[in-house]
């Protein structure tokens, strides 16, 4: 072990290492285990530290200001192609399908999901290639599907990229019916043990989408993904209707 | 807009959706602005930093993650080393015994209730509990290498310890506040009612 090197931990810790001293303290503590675990130990044990500090009331006409410095010289959501939802993320057009018959019971529609419709599971080629060329920090596409239409019109996609060490759940979609007080679209991952949570969003415009990045060592080996409509952002397994589903295999 | 969590917000400002970025702003304002202003002690200094956060938050797509815990934390360490740089710029040197000062404030009123400011309230409370509970060298030490955020070399010459000692005083005190930390909670654990 390095003490001399191990000891700028606390530079590394305050930014206080110009760039060449912080690439090799990095190269350092990718071998020590003592440094990483002392700088994790830093970062839980400040979290709160900032939680001291005593309310002040900001300056008056600071909010406008600030809003205003930020926003200067930005293109504003028109500038923004229209496709592109999600800066990085894919937006394609759907060619919308007719909604299949609505079951009541949540489970036996992510069931039908499953075995009773057909998908459009394969990868579109220009549709990767689209993904790709709009975003250069994308890695790898590793399932990429239309979703089918299950309650209603709406209708979208749902891609699976690694992104890094990230593996991020993108869903887009179109045509959603209109959300009212708490409720939202819900996307959930499936595989024989039941839905799990990935990633919720809202959209007053029928339109939206989420990027949903999955927790760390989670496995990747998911059957279905679902978009439901949720009374709010809280459910835990899927309680309002299957908007749209699709099989990733 | 304001039933959605902070992540979520977070990916619609990264479709340069301004609505979730003032949501964002509306609800961090008071913190970051607090934070900043404990850090540099000057308000100008403290507005430039939330000035330059939420530029940060809006041009350069910062990388938040949810798996890189709550976006809260992240802010307000993006918000502290933010408030370094401001110091650093302008070679302000803070006076020590600061968090002594804040021990006085306690009792400042939060006079609004949403659940950014309980949490604050509550982990404000107890923070400056277990801080009192600390030797002032300890807290000396949290005050330099924390809120001043100084090399291990100043630490070492203010405080007059041998350099090769100043990272095991940091750990010392951060551990000994865990500790109190815990004493602290496990006193109160649904947060202060004393205040």
């Amino acid at each position: 072990m390095d003490r001399q090197m191990c000891n700028q931990l606390v530079d590394y810790f305050n930014e206080q290492l110009n760039e060449n001293e912080t690439r090799d303290f990095e190269k350092h503590l990718s071998t020590c285990e003592e440094c990483s675990i002392e700088l994790a130990e830093w970062h839980v044990l400040t979290d709160d530290l900032p939680y001291v500090s005593a309310t002040v009331n900001p300056p008056e006409g600071m909010r406008a200001r600030v809003l205003s410095a930020v926003f200067e010289e930005e293109p504003i959501n028109e500038q923004i192609p229209k496709k592109s939802v999600v800066p990085n993320e894919t937006v394609t057009s759907i060619k919308k399908k007719k909604g299949i018959s609505w079951l009541p019971a949540v489970a036996a529609a992510l069931m039908l999901s499953v075995g009773g419709n057909v998908f459009l599971a394969a990868v579109v080629k220009n549709q990767h290639e689209d993904i790709v060329a709009q975003s250069e920090t994308v890695d790898q596409l590793l399932a990429y599907v239309n979703l089918t239409p299950i309650e209603g019109d709406a209708s979208g996609t749902a891609s699976i990229v690694k992104h890094g060490d990230e593996t991020r759940v993108m869903v887009q979609a179109s045509s959603l019916p209109t959300l009212s007080n708490d409720e939202v679209y819900q996307v959930w991952l499936i595989d024989d043990n039941g839905p799990v949570r990935a990633g919720t969003f809202k959209s007053d415009s029928q339109e939206g989408a989420v990027v949903f990045t999955l927790p760390e060592g989670m496995k990747l080996d998911w059957s279905q993904v679902a978009v439901s409509h949720e009374p709010n952002a809280d459910s835990q397994t899927p309680l309002g209707n299957v908007l749209m589903a699709s099989n990733f295999k | 807009m304001d039933n959605l969590t902070d992540a979520q917000l977070y990916v619609l400002l990264r479709s340069k959706d301004q609505v979730a970025l003032e949501e964002l702003y509306d609800r961090y304002e008071r913190l970051v602005y607090s934070f900043a202003y404990r850090m540099t002690q000057n308000a100008q200094m403290a507005e430039d930093t939330v000035q330059e956060v939420f530029i940060k938050l809006w041009k350069e797509h910062a990388p938040y993650t949810e798996n890189k815990g709550k976006f809260s934390s992240w802010l307000l360490t993006m918000t502290r080393n933010t408030s370094l740089d401001a110091l650093r710029k302008k070679g302000k040197q803070q006076e020590v015994g600061l968090l002594d000062k804040d021990a006085e404030q306690m009792k400042a009123p939060i006079d609004e209730s949403p659940e950014q400011m309980l949490d604050w309230k509550e982990k404000g409370t107890v923070l400056r509990k277990a801080l009192n509970r600390l030797k002032e060298e300890q807290r000396t030490i949290i005050e330099l290498f924390y809120f001043q955020g100084l090399s291990q070399d100043s630490i070492s010459v203010k405080l007059e310890i041998p350099l090769g000692t100043v990272k095991s005083r940091i750990r010392l005190a951060l551990q000994h506040l865990r500790k109190h930390l815990e004493t602290e909670r496990g006193m109160s654990p649904n947060g202060p009612s004393d205040v």
